[in-house]
């Protein structure tokens, strides 16, 4: 069978989880790789939980927020892109290509980037093919 | 829907009737719902969210709008206090303050709003194609409609001017295609209009404004070219749901323009049309500019054609200069003479080039006009209705805006926002909260009923989980098999019951699954539907009817995330939906029962500093039957009215309006403190400790109403050199008092030690008015006057007026820059100013007798220290910081503190009123009860794991975690009044101590878990 790339998403309820309502209401399509965890703040998002992600057998790890200056909570966007970069070395470590994680700043009126910003996702991992970890369990 | 919008209209209770669902509508709403009031909120479309949802971003922080607003409208929609009544208009009101009633009329919706799911099958087979108004006619919806995506209530609507079947009476069945495809049954072509009486205390008018079609101007070329577009139009291009998808496109060919020219006054400040200002557009254009660049970066030019830079508010002046410097905008002070389609297939514009005074042209490709801000349609008519008047340009006429700049020409009914005259965000919904203020106080009994506890359940039990899926008609079952989803859920561990609904929110489903809960004695809840962000509410409640803790229920979105974007793939789409499912299951196993806290509260307020903010803020909190205690370092109240003689803009004199105020705190229980600052702070919200003279006064909430301080032109511009080179305040003093000898010659200079690029760079907004007011009052006395600007901005509601009037009568206006500021010489005790005229573009000199300079209001001096003992921080420019630039700005990041008038930013009095007034409702509502209810999925600190190493405290923008000590050990406690759950701190613990309450590390790793386990 083709590989069809496993995704892990986590969304802000504020913007990100707004906007890819948005891409429902709108009937943008998008492939069907992603399944989307909901927390209220990007900035929730720990190295850990990406890393667990990865270690269970994601293909890639999506992470959204609100664009910078936007944030619910001020700056947990700000924290986030710390978050998500400390993640990024982590995984280079274990021999994880940098480009299965991605944030992305979208609003609740991006709907469309939402659903590009996904597809785009989804094709890139699917060139990079299955995660070098996999795993065990 | 059965239950969002059931609620029974038959013995009305008595409250505040809201007309306009805008964003001034609806915080009025909100904060009256807030304070215990019952709300009858009344929109005449079919779905709240007025112009502010049209819009795409809002300045200075292009943040964008929808998302900022929706969560209010939401919670409008939910409040159980607010009865909102769209597509409803008001026909009559009669009766007394206190005892009205009010006549609405409920226009027929044709769709059952108990019924319709929003699912928008009917608008895909609708075959009428209309314009869409919410898209300013760029592009077209159908005959059975909803505005825009987000709109709230989420229930369709049809035009019964376009539907083939109702425009002609009586209703034949012509056509009948959406009959055919709602599932629901929801569409009723038999409906009618329905007139509901309700008994209302008092009315709050919020209808917002129109933007005038510039057809009329016919030298702008608007409607003779696609390419020229209005303010309004230009922002739903930007818009990613808007026609384009948020692309700037020519009408004329799809393509991207490569220079597009932006003009202001459109309609504004023109005598043929508006005489007034409409204060919003010089800065909306620099940021549709900004967007456009953003969006499409190919546009190489930006032109501005503008009469005066009336950026004022806070942060603006930095975004103008940021306009330039960054989206590369070309300033061009000038108002074009013509604009006309070229042989090239773009746009010619004609104008006056500033530089050389001579008739230029300038290519571009696409125009767009900042139309003037006017009265919405139908405004004459609700005022006739409301028994109130309109003011000479149509809008609703303020009493007198020096006294209350909400109260219309009828007692009880109450104006704010756009509705009394233009204005943007933050004015218009510090307004609201002022005019929801006045109208509380004719409200005798509010009600504010105790919460029940939640029920709670044994956390440890084994999970006995209950998994509800949906069908929503065909919306989910069309291409997830929703049946399967729920066979497949029953093989899940701890699934104990497990089936598929039509629509799980109706009524008899909700009813199904208290009977489930009840029954199979359900300890968790997994509802695998649309979207938590809109039904997470009515399920917890369901829930928790059948005494479920309503954290034990938890939703798999398989509607708007699943089965609509994958709907070409229905074998993937289900896959996912049994996954999502999979994953809420294994997170529901793991949630715990939350419980409310309550936090008590002293029902007494702080207001520091008694200038006009400060006094009027303690006078609308006390009129609440909230006692307050006003502070005042000086020996008796006033502030700067006290060097204040006539205020502007009808010469109202300033000791008329204290002594008006002051008797009113006379009558009201007000404690006033003079000689006395805050000492010392302690505490949190709901239990502030403050020192004054060395007594602790406990207090719920605190106002700040320092105000600012003006700044002296320390020797710049050879003040203190010479007799008569004064400050506006000491020109102030000197027309009441000795009045100017005949034939005088009297020069202003405005923006002394304001805008500047390093320095001080705000505008004081109100410098500009009074130089107008005291130049008149100059020429009545027959002196000749010159004011030297930068920009004249007379902004302000009859501003303009004083402007005009002042040109009438003689007033020389030259115009310079920050770069040439006038310098002035003595010679001989004489004085003479060396200043640029931009209009003679050289250097000029004048001879005069007078100096006044405009000097701006600066943060107040103790402002800093006053920041600290508070937390609460100040902007970059020194004055304290609201919580949110457009919608909060009375409130500030620290709990229970709040602010306004000129310690927020300068303004004027009428403006400083109404945030007085406004912060009167957010202390009502805070400190109506007797403590406060606190969310309960905040973050929590096991003291064993803490090492007390600082890291949450840095991160923490609300000051929740304080370091406590205990013995030996020191550790981390979460001040759950302050905690907002965002989660942050716990992902950065380094020693995994801090969990967040329903969001924890275990629940979100079990989902991953769940996931890749099959």
């Amino acid at each position: 069978m083709a590989f069809e790339p496993r995704i892990v998403a986590f969304a802000c309820n504020w913007c990100s989880y707004a906007g890819a309502d948005l891409a429902g209401v709108s009937r943008l399509q998008y492939p069907p790789n992603i399944r989307t965890i909901r927390v209220m703040c990007s900035g929730r998002i720990s190295p850990g939980l990406i890393l667990k992600a990865f270690e269970k057998g994601a293909d890639g790890v999506f992470v959204s927020g609100c664009h910078i200056g936007d944030c619910h909570y001020s700056f947990g966007n700000r924290r986030a892109e710390h978050q998500v970069e400390k993640a990024r070395k982590l995984i280079s470590l274990l021999g994880i290509e940098p480009e299965r994680l991605k944030l992305e700043w979208i609003s609740a009126t991006e709907g469309e980037k939402f659903a590009s910003s996904v597809t785009e996702f989804v094709e890139r991992i699917r060139k990079l093919g299955r995660s070098p970890i996999k795993s065990e369990s | 829907m059965v239950s969002r919008q059931n609620k029974s209209l038959e013995t009305p209770e008595k409250g505040i009737l809201v007309i306009g669902g805008g964003v001034a509508g609806i915080q009025a709403a909100l904060d009256l719902a807030r304070a215990g009031a019952k709300v009858y909120l009344v929109e005449r479309s079919p779905s709240v969210g007025g112009r502010m949802a049209q819009l795409d971003k809002t300045l200075p922080t292009n943040d964008c709008s929808i998302c900022i607003l929706s969560p209010l409208l939401v919670e409008a929609l939910r409040h159980p206090r607010i009865q909102m009544m769209t597509y409803s208009e008001v026909k009559g009101l009669e009766g007394e303050p206190g005892n009205f009633v009010a006549t609405i009329l409920k226009k027929p919706r044709y769709v059952d709003e108990t019924m319709c799911t929003g699912c928008g099958v009917c608008a895909q087979v609708c075959p009428v194609k209309i314009p869409n108004e919410f898209d300013m006619g760029l592009i077209d919806r159908a005959a059975i409609y909803v505005p825009f995506g987000q709109a709230t209530p989420l229930v369709y609507t049809i035009d019964g001017t376009a539907c083939l079947n109702l425009r002609k009476k009586p209703y034949k069945n012509r056509c009948g295609k959406c009959i055919e495809v709602c599932q629901r049954g929801a569409i009723n072509f038999e409906m009618e209009a329905e007139e509901i009486r309700i008994a209302v205390a008092g009315v709050i008018v919020a209808t917002g404004f129109d933007e005038m079609r510039p057809t009329e101007i016919r030298n702008l070329g608007y409607g003779s070219s696609q390419d020229i577009l209005t303010g309004l139009e230009f922002e739903r291009l930007l818009n990613a749901a808007g026609p384009t998808g948020g692309h700037v496109l020519r009408r004329s060919d799809g393509k991207v323009p490569k220079s597009i020219a932006f003009v202001q006054c459109v309609g504004s400040r023109d005598s043929r049309y508006n005489s007034y200002c409409s204060r919003v557009c010089c800065v909306y254009s620099i940021k549709q500019c900004m967007v456009a660049k953003d969006h499409e970066p190919e546009i190489s030019n930006f032109y501005y054609f503008y009469r005066d830079m009336r950026a004022y508010g806070r942060g603006f002046e930095e975004y103008y200069r940021r306009g330039g410097d960054q989206a590369g905008i070309t300033y061009i002070k000038s108002s074009p003479s013509s604009i006309v389609s070229n042989s090239n297939g773009g746009l010619t514009i004609r104008y006056e080039d500033p530089s050389t005074c001579k008739p230029s042209q300038l290519a571009v490709d696409m125009v767009v006009l900042s139309c003037a801000m006017v009265p919405s349609k139908g405004t004459r008519e609700l005022a006739e209705a409301l028994g109130v008047e309109v003011d000479t340009d149509g809008f609703f006429k303020i009493q007198d805006p020096l006294i209350d700049p909400t109260a219309s020409t009828r007692e009880g009914v109450f104006v704010c926002g756009c509705a009394s005259g233009p204005k943007d965000i933050p004015d218009s919904v510090a307004q609201a909260s002022a005019a929801a203020a006045r109208a509380l106080s004719y409200l005798g009994e509010r009600i504010l009923q105790d919460e029940p506890p939640l029920p709670m359940n044994d956390p440890d039990e084994q999970a006995r989980i209950g998994v509800f899926v949906c069908h929503c008609g065909l919306n989910i079952a069309g291409v997830v098999d929703s049946r399967g989803v729920a066979e497949y859920a029953k093989s899940l561990p701890n699934v104990v019951y497990a089936t598929d609904n039509l629509y799980t929110c109706s009524d008899d489903t909700q009813r199904k699954i208290e009977d489930a809960i009840r029954q199979e004695n359900l300890n968790r809840v997994v509802v695998a539907a649309c979207t938590p962000r809109t039904h997470e509410p009515i399920f917890r409640q369901t829930c928790a009817k059948a005494g479920l803790n309503p954290y034990l229920f938890e939703m798999a979105n398989i509607r708007d995330q699943c089965s609509w974007v994958h709907s070409d793939r229905p074998q993937d789409a289900t896959e996912k939906a049994k996954d999502l499912v999979r994953m809420a299951v294994s997170r529901a196993r793991l949630l715990r029962p939350l419980q409310r806290k309550h936090v008590p509260v002293e029902q007494k307020a702080l207001v520091v500093g008694a200038g006009i903010a400060g006094i009027e803020a303690a006078i609308a909190i006390a009129k609440l039957g909230i006692e307050v205690f006003l502070i005042e370092k000086l020996d008796r109240l006033g502030g700067k009215l006290l060097n204040l003689h006539d205020l502007f803009p009808f010469a109202k004199p300033a000791k008329e309006l204290l002594k008006a105020k002051l008797t009113e705190i006379d009558k009201l229980p007000i404690e006033v403190i003079t000689g006395a600052t805050v000492e010392s702070v302690d505490g949190f919200v709901g239990n502030f400790k403050v020192k004054v003279k060395g007594k602790d006064l406990k207090v719920g909430a605190i106002v700040i109403a320092v105000g600012g301080d003006v700044r002296i032109p320390e020797g710049g511009f050879c003040y203190g050199k010479h007799p008569n080179i004064l400050t506006s305040l000491e020109f102030e003093d000197l027309l009441a008092r000795n009045g100017l000898p005949e034939n005088s010659r009297v020069t202003f200079i405005q923006c002394v030690g304001a805008r500047e690029s390093d320095g001080y760079t705000g505008c004081s907004r109100f410098c500009c008015h009074v130089s107008l007011k005291q130049a008149l009052d100059a020429t009545k006395m027959r002196s000749r006057v010159t004011i030297v600007h930068r920009d004249v901005r007379s902004f302000s509601r009859y501003g303009e007026d004083l402007y005009a009037e002042a040109r009438r009568a003689g007033v020389v206006f030259l115009r310079t820059d920050e770069h040439h500021m006038p310098r002035i010489n003595l010679k001989n005790g004489s004085i003479e100013i060396e200043t640029f005229d931009a209009g003679l573009s050289s250097q000029i000199s004048l001879v005069t007798d007078y100096v006044v300079l405009a000097i701006p209001i600066v943060p107040a001096a103790s402002a800093r220290h006053l920041s600290e003992m508070l937390r609460v921080p100040l902007g970059s420019d020194g004055f304290f910081l609201e919580k949110h630039v457009k919608l909060g700005p009375l409130e500030t990041n620290t709990e229970g503190i709040f602010i306004c008038g000129c310690s927020q930013y300068p303004k004027d009095i009428s403006d400083t009123l109404a945030q007085a007034a406004g912060v009167a409702t957010k202390v009502g509502a805070l400190l109506s009860r007797s403590y406060v209810e606190l969310e309960p999925a905040t973050a929590s600190v096991d003291k064993n794991l803490c090492r007390a190493c600082g890291t949450c405290i840095e991160i923490c923008e609300y000051n929740a975690p304080n370091l406590v000590a205990d013995g030996e050990r020191v550790y981390v406690s979460i001040n759950e009044a302050l905690c907002k759950g965002c989660g942050t701190c716990a992902s950065h613990c380094p020693a995994d101590a801090i969990t967040a309450r329903h969001f924890t590390d275990e629940q979100i790793t079990a989902m991953i878990e769940m996931l890749f386990k099959e």
